[in-house]
């Protein structure tokens, strides 16, 4: 039985990478791991001054940090115990909730940064106008065939529009354009 | 006799346009994104959570239990006829019937899958009929040291189900616990983890979390992958046939393995329907009645794995409505609708609003027939939908991702959280870390704050009511147990 249900680059096929690539990507995760596990570990630390007034007579049963304190000893513990078992290559698991393995990661930031710049453009320029003006602009930066993009952003600039400014009343501001 | 007047309960909760509409709307957009490439149940739901806000309660879980179910279904037409899984859950569907779509057989191959998984979701809805009262009933015994012990018992679960990633998945887990105290503490009004800021004040939403961590993250790995290449020849043999929908039936004991795991594994929390369809399908291959080998068009292994992959639906709830306690991220979400009607999940729902409860039960009946009913009439149709572009898709939903996350309080605190969570879910997917944790997290992290903090102050902070109850005292030991067991296996092999 043939157990690779994906003979092509789709959402769960691995996209082979140099044994470099992998590296890096071991030392990147690591290093995250490593921060996630820091930040979490300073916020511990840093708990009696991030409650506010923080009520230091108290019995720690009865105190606001002693549940936020043990969540984050929690998480600070699976980020070292994780990055031991990375650190030593033991049971290195694959998500299989979300392969990123085909992604391209340039493409991935010039895509957030067009829907940063649609978040910003709506209260100025509009909804539906600023909404088509992303898709296409995705379309461009996608090099997507033309009439698709436009299939695709014209009609649902237009029904977005109707459902959530027109039906729904959400306020969106007050663009130059509709 | 109490199951008849809660189904006749829940048909009447049932028996209005909108929320009809909903269940209609919500079935018809499942099937579609199991069929879409590279969308799933979890990234829709996210993005629908927000359109829930103005429903009554039980239309807005109804829809989003119609897009929980419909992908179920749909996940499979992608599978058979191009290969190519629509949900982790759909492979093991993809291993005999593939091959019977290449035997031209694609009809039969689709029909065994549909109805396999409506017995399947027909089970399962009545299991929560019947078992969910008793449950909630024997949940009312519940003290806060028992709801600290299930919520405890059920993150260990979630590790667990993670296998290899059990560190992370903890991790995870206890950074959702965190957040959710950001705010202001609801026992002594401290302010919490706010940096002074006024949006904190009433804590990290749950909504552009997981419009972030779900649509954002997914959506860009779509628009920023290439886009899949499938062999196409066999979409245009779509359909259903008559004689293939009785032929599950003609094996029983399939039917009944692939029931009874999809079933037991549901219950549990983060299990899910990927291990289950595995477990029905493996089982399977022992003492098949069919001669055709598994993996080659075996119609047992399509009835196996799609009976046990919608078996999940319906008890997945129980847990959600009798202790409160989703069992994965979808379920989770959809406790969010609960949460923001000011509905709390648990023991006293059956009392203080029954026809949410039946109505959830009644509706996951009138799905599946729904369901059934829309693919029987469309499947030709739907699964043309396997050529859209997954970029475009991707687009869309970005496009969504704003107005979902903006809509949900009309606030750009929600989109900045959207954003960041989205990155992070991003670069979490680079890492192989899991986010469904995170998100368990949250939405478990109140109840258990405040079950920990009523056990300690009535036993003056000793921990003796854990161990000194019988129900808690029995889930610390399953805990541990469940902690210390690859240990004693390790151990028990060493002896050996």
């Amino acid at each position: 039985m043939d157990l690779n249900p994906h003979p092509h680059p789709g959402p769960a096929a691995a996209v082979p990478s140099g044994a470099a690539d992998g590296q890096r990507g071991a030392l990147l995760d690591r290093l995250l791991l490593l921060a996630l596990a820091g930040v979490a570990g300073a916020v511990l630390l840093a708990t009696p001054a991030l409650i506010t007034p923080f009520p230091a007579k108290v019995a720690w049963f009865e105190s606001p940090a002693l549940f936020p304190r043990a969540a984050l000893a929690l998480a600070v513990a699976g980020a070292l115990a994780e990055l031991w078992v990375r650190r030593h290559g033991l049971q290195r698991g694959e998500s299989d909730e979300l392969d990123s393995s085909a992604m391209n990661l340039p493409r991935a930031a010039v895509m957030l940064l067009l829907f940063v710049a649609y978040a910003l453009a709506v209260p100025v320029l509009g909804f539906m106008a600023s909404t088509a003006a992303y898709l296409l602009a995705c379309g461009a930066t996608l090099r997507l065939p033309w009439r698709q993009t436009l299939a695709l952003a014209l009609p649902l600039a237009v029904v977005l529009w109707v459902v959530f400014v027109v039906v729904l009343k959400v306020a969106f501001g007050h663009g130059w354009l509709p | 006799m109490d199951f008849l007047i809660s189904l006749q309960q829940g048909f009447g909760a049932l028996a209005s346009w909108p929320i009809a509409l909903a269940l209609a709307a919500g079935a018809a957009i499942g099937i579609v994104v199991g069929v879409l490439p590279g969308v799933g149940p979890g990234v829709t739901i996210a993005v629908l959570l927000p359109f829930t806000y103005g429903m009554a309660p039980l239309a807005g879980i109804s829809l989003l239990l119609g897009v929980y179910c419909g992908a179920f279904y749909g996940g499979a037409v992608t599978s058979i006829l191009i290969r190519t899984p629509g949900e982790a859950s759909s492979i093991m569907t993809m291993f005999d019937g593939w091959p019977m779509a290449r035997q031209g057989q694609a009809q039969r191959a689709l029909s065994l899958a549909f109805m396999s998984a409506f017995i399947g979701g027909i089970t399962s809805a009545l299991l929560l009929g019947l078992a969910a009262r008793p449950m909630a009933a024997f949940a009312a015994r519940f003290g806060a040291a028992e709801s600290v012990m299930a919520i405890v018992l059920a993150a260990v679960c979630v590790g667990k189900a993670y296998r290899r990633q059990f560190a992370s998945a903890l991790m995870m887990m206890g950074l959702g616990f965190f957040l959710a105290t950001v705010g202001i503490d609801p026992n002594s009004n401290e302010q919490r983890y706010t940096f002074g800021t006024a949006a904190l004040l009433s804590g990290i939403p749950l909504v552009p979390v997981a419009v972030g961590l779900f649509g954002m993250a997914q959506a860009l790995v779509m628009v920023s992958s290439p886009r899949p290449q499938f062999d196409a020849s066999l979409i245009a043999a779509a359909g259903v046939s008559a004689r293939a929908f009785l032929e599950p039936f003609k094996y029983p004991r399939t039917l009944a393995k692939g029931l009874l795991l999809g079933s037991a594994i549901g219950v549990l929390p983060a299990v899910g329907a990927a291990l289950s369809t595995s477990l029905a399908y493996f089982w399977t291959q022992r003492g098949a009645t069919d001669p055709t080998p598994f993996g080659k068009g075996n119609p047992e292994g399509i009835v196996a794995a799609e009976s046990a992959n919608n078996s999940n639906s319906g008890v997945a709830m129980i847990t959600v409505l009798t202790l409160g306690i989703p069992g994965d991220a979808i379920t989770a979400i959809i406790m969010g609708v609960f949460v923001v009607h000011g509905i709390v999940p648990g023991p006293s729902l059956f009392a203080d609003r029954p026809e949410i409860v039946n109505g959830v039960f009644a509706s996951l009946l009138v799905i599946n027939v729904v369901i059934l009913a829309l693919l029987v009439v469309g499947v030709k149709a739907l699964a043309r939908l396997a050529y859209v572009d997954p970029r475009l898709l991707g687009q869309a939903i970005l496009a969504l991702c704003f107005v979902g996350a903006f809509s949900a309080a009309n606030s750009m605190y929600y989109v900045a959280v959207a954003t960041a969570f989205g990155v992070f879910g991003l670069i979490c997917a680079r890492a192989n870390i899991p986010t469904i944790p995170l998100i368990l997290g949250m939405v478990m992290g109140d109840t258990l704050e405040a079950s920990l903090r009523q056990s300690l102050g009535v036993s003056d902070g000793s921990l003796a009511p854990f161990v000194a109850r019988p129900l808690s005292a029995a889930m610390v030991a399953l805990t541990l147990l469940i902690l210390v067991w690859p240990l004693l296996a390790r151990l028990r092999g060493r002896f050996r």
